[in-house]
C-alpha cells in the first residue's frame, strides 16, 4: 500500500507543487487573490489540446508553445484588467470573478462541456520501473518538472537580484516601490511566471485525463491551500504543494469513489483551519514568553535598584503627616 | 401569459437574493461566496419539512429562515478563526462542499436526483396553485424580506455595520465588538438567502444540487455590483435588469445551449465593465445625511 501511495503521490505531488508554486508567485508578491488563475491555466490546457490535434504539432513544440500562451494570457489579464484597479483590492477580486465567469463560459462554448484530450502518443502512458514500483511517463514528467521548477524558483529567490526584488515585494509592496523597484514590471512578470507554471501543470495532466471546463475552482482552491499551508514565505509554497498532493492521494486511496470530492474539500478546509490555529497558538506563545521576560526584568530591576520596603513605608507616613 | 408570471416570480426571488447579498457585501464588506449555499439550505430544509414531516408552508418557510440564520452564524464564526486573507477561499470551499453534501446526502436531499414533487404552498386553506397566484405570494414574502432589509440598513445597527466596514479599528475603539456585529449581519443575509431558496423550491417544485453551485453566487454578485453595492434599491434594480436581460437576448434565437453560454459571457463582461468604469453601480450608496435617532447615545 505504502509503495503504491508513494508512486501516485509523487505524480500528484508534482502536479500540486507546480500549481501551488505558480499561485504563490502571483499571490505573495502582488497580494492579489487571482481567482482567475485556474481559468487561465485551463485555457492554456485547451489550447495545448488544439495545438496537438488541429494543428498537429508534436509534443515538444506544442507544450512550450502552450506554456508561453498561458503566460501571455496571465500577464494580459493583469495588465489590461487588474492594473487600472490596483488602488482597490476588492475591485481586483471582483474583476477576477468576472474573468472566471466569462472564461469558463467561453471555454464551454468553444470546446463543449465534455473533457478534451490532447493527441499525444500513447507511449507517454506506458509505465517504467523506477526502483520502488511502476510509474507512468506522465507521472515522471510531472514530478521531474516540479522538482526542476521548484529548485529553479527557490534558487532564484535566494541568489538572484530579481528573486530578492520579488521577496521584497512580497514583504512590503509600498516600501519596494519607494526604493525604486519597477513594481509594475515585476507584477507582470509574476503573472507571466505563475500562469506559465500552472499551464505547464494542467497540460501535462491533460495528457493523462484531459481538461474539462469546470475544474477551475477546485484548481485554485488546492493551489491556494498548498501555497499557504506551511506559512507566509514564498519559498515554502512548493513544499506545501507537494504535501497537499500526497495528502490528497492518500485520501483518494482510502475514501470510496462517491465521496472523494467531498473528502478533498473537507481536507482542504481542515488544513486551512489547522494552519490558522497553529499560527494563532504560536503568536499567543510568543506573547506569553515576552510577558514572562518583561516580568522577570522588572523583578530584577526592582531587586537591584528599588529602595528597601521600610523606606517606602516611611516616605508614605511622612507624606500623610505633612498633609 | 404564464411565461411572464414565471419570469416575474424569478425576478422577485432574485431581488431578495441580491438585496440580501447587498447587505452582507455592500454594507458589511464581507464577500460571502457561500450565498448560493444558504439558498440551498433554505430550499432543502423547507422541502424536507414539507415532504417528510408534512409541515405547513408557513412552518417550512420559518424553518428555512431559521436554518439559514443558524448556519450563517456558524459559518461566520468559523471564518472569524481564519486570517482575513483566507476568508474568500474558505467561503468558496464551503460553497463547493455544500453542493457536494447536497449531492450525496440522499436521505434528506434526494442525492443526485434531487427532490421531486414539492407541492405548491397552501396558506390559510388557500392553495397557490397557478403561476399567477404563486407570484403574488412570492411578492408578499419578498416585500416582507425587503422591509426587514431596509429597516436593518437604515437602523442604528446598520449604521454601525457600515462604520465597521469602513474602519474596523475605529469601530472597536468606539466600544463596539465587531465579531458579533459581523456574525449578525452575515446571518441576516444568509437567512434572507434561505427564504429565497424556499420560494425557489416552491416555484420549480423540484430542486437539485446543481442549481445551487458557486456560479449562482457569482451571478448574484454581478446583480449587486451592477446595481450598486451598499444601496438596497440598487441591488434590487440590478437583479431586475440582469434577470430580464437574458430574456431579451434570447430574442436572437440561437441554439439554446449556445445562447445560454453567450448570455453568461455578456453578463460577465458587464460586470468587468462596471467595475472598471462605474464601480459604485447604477445607484451608488448614499452617504448618511443624518444620524438615526439614538445613534450617538
Amino acid at each position: 500500500v505504502i509503495r503504491d501511495l508513494t508512486i501516485a503521490g509523487l505524480g500528484s505531488g508534482g502536479l500540486y507543487c507546480l500549481l501551488a508554486t505558480g499561485f504563490a508567485l502571483i499571490y505573495r508578491p502582488t497580494h492579489q487573490l487571482h481567482i482567475a488563475y485556474g481559468v487561465v491555466a485551463l485555457t492554456g490546457g485547451y489550447l495545448f489540446g488544439s495545438l496537438t490535434t488541429s494543428a498537429g504539432l508534436p509534443l515538444v513544440l506544442a507544450l512550450p508553445l502552450a506554456v508561453l500562451i498561458g503566460a501571455a494570457l496571465g500577464s494580459l489579464v493583469e495588465a489590461l484588467l487588474y492594473r487600472p484597479l490596483i488602488a482597490s483590492p476588492l475591485s481586483v477580486l471582483l474583476t477576477s470573478f468576472g474573468v472566471v465567469y466569462v472564461g469558463q463560459n467561453l471555454l464551454q462554448w468553444v470546446y463543449g462541456p465534455g473533457s478534451v484530450r490532447p493527441d499525444v502518443s500513447d507511449r507517454w502512458s506506458d509505465t517504467v520501473d523506477v526502483g520502488i514500483g511502476q510509474m507512468s511517463w506522465i507521472q515522471i514528467m510531472l514530478f521531474g518538472c516540479a522538482v526542476v521548477v521548484a529548485a529553479a524558483i527557490m534558487l532564484a529567490l535566494q541568489r538572484t537580484s530579481l528573486g530578492r526584488a520579488l521577496r521584497a515585494l512580497s514583504i512590503d509592496r509600498e516600501m519596494a516601490e519607494v526604493t525604486g523597484l519597477p513594481v509594475k514590471g515585476l507584477t507582470t512578470l509574476c503573472y507571466a511566471l505563475g500562469s506559465g507554471i500552472s499551464t505547464l501543470a494542467v497540460c501535462i495532466r491533460a495528457m493523462d485525463v484531459g481538461v474539462s471546463p469546470t475544474g477551475s475552482v477546485s484548481l485554485v482552491l488546492t493551489a491556494f491551500v498548498g501555497a499557504v499551508v506551511f506559512g507566509q514565505r514564498l519559498i515554502l509554497a512548493p513544499v506545501g504543494g507537494f504535501a497537499v498532493g500526497f495528502l490528497i492521494t492518500a485520501l483518494l486511496y482510502f475514501v470510496s469513489g462517491e465521496y472523494q470530492t467531498t473528502s478533498v474539500y473537507v481536507c482542504l478546509i481542515v488544513l486551512l483551519f489547522g494552519r490558522a490555529l497553529t499560527s494563532r497558538a504560536n503568536a499567543a506563545r510568543k506573547q506569553r514568553s515576552y510577558a514572562r521576560d518583561l516580568a522577570a526584568r522588572l523583578a530584577r530591576e526592582r531587586a537591584s535598584s528599588a529602595p528597601p520596603e521600610d523606606v517606602i513605608d516611611g516616605l508614605a507616613t511622612q507624606e500623610a503627616g505633612s498633609r | 401569459m404564464n411565461y411572464y408570471y414565471f419570469l416575474g416570480t424569478t425576478i422577485l426571488i432574485n431581488v431578495l437574493l441580491s438585496t440580501s447579498l447587498g447587505v452582507v457585501l455592500g454594507q458589511a464588506g464581507i464577500l460571502s461566496l457561500a450565498h448560493s449555499a444558504f439558498m440551498s439550505v433554505g430550499a432543502y430544509f423547507s422541502s424536507f419539512l414539507i415532504l417528510q414531516h408534512g409541515a405547513g408552508y408557513v412552518t417550512a418557510l420559518l424553518g428555512g429562515l431559521a436554518a439559514g440564520f443558524v448556519i450563517g452564524i456558524v459559518v461566520s464564526w468559523l471564518s472569524s478563526l481564519l486570517p482575513e486573507s483566507d476568508h474568500i477561499l474558505f467561503y468558496l470551499a464551503a460553497a463547493v462542499l455544500a453542493t457536494e453534501v447536497a449531492a450525496h446526502w440522499t436521505s434528506i436531499t434526494g442525492g443526485p436526483n434531487g427532490l421531486v414533487g414539492i407541492p405548491r404552498p397552501t396558506v390559510l386553506g388557500h392553495t397557490f396553485a397557478t403561476q399567477q397566484d404563486y407570484m403574488w405570494l412570492v411578492a408578499v414574502v419578498v416585500a416582507l424580506g425587503l422591509l426587514v432589509i431596509l429597516r436593518f440598513s437604515s437602523s442604528r445597527f446598520g449604521l454601525v455595520v457600515r462604520a465597521m466596514r469602513d474602519d474596523p479599528v475605529a469601530c472597536r475603539a468606539a466600544g463596539w465588538r465587531t465579531l458579533p456585529l459581523q456574525m449578525t449581519v452575515f446571518a441576516v443575509g444568509s437567512a434572507m438567502a434561505a427564504v429565497a431558496g424556499v420560494l425557489y423550491a416552491g416555484q420549480l417544485q423540484f430542486i437539485q444540487s446543481g442549481a445551487f453551485e458557486v456560479h449562482l453566487t457569482l451571478l448574484v454578485l454581478i446583480f449587486v455590483v451592477v446595481g450598486g453595492m451598499g444601496n438596497v434599491y440598487g441591488a434590487a434594480l440590478g437583479a431586475v435588469l440582469l434577470t430580464a436581460l437574458p430574456e431579451l437576448l434570447n430574442k436572437m434565437a440561437l441554439d439554446p445551449t449556445v445562447q445560454a453560454l453567450l448570455n453568461q459571457v455578456i453578463v460577465g463582461l458587464i460586470l468587468i465593465a462596471f467595475i472598471r468604469w462605474r464601480p459604485s453601480g447604477i445607484l451608488p450608496e448614499r452617504p448618511v445625511a443624518r444620524a438615526p435617532k439614538g445613534a450617538l447615545s
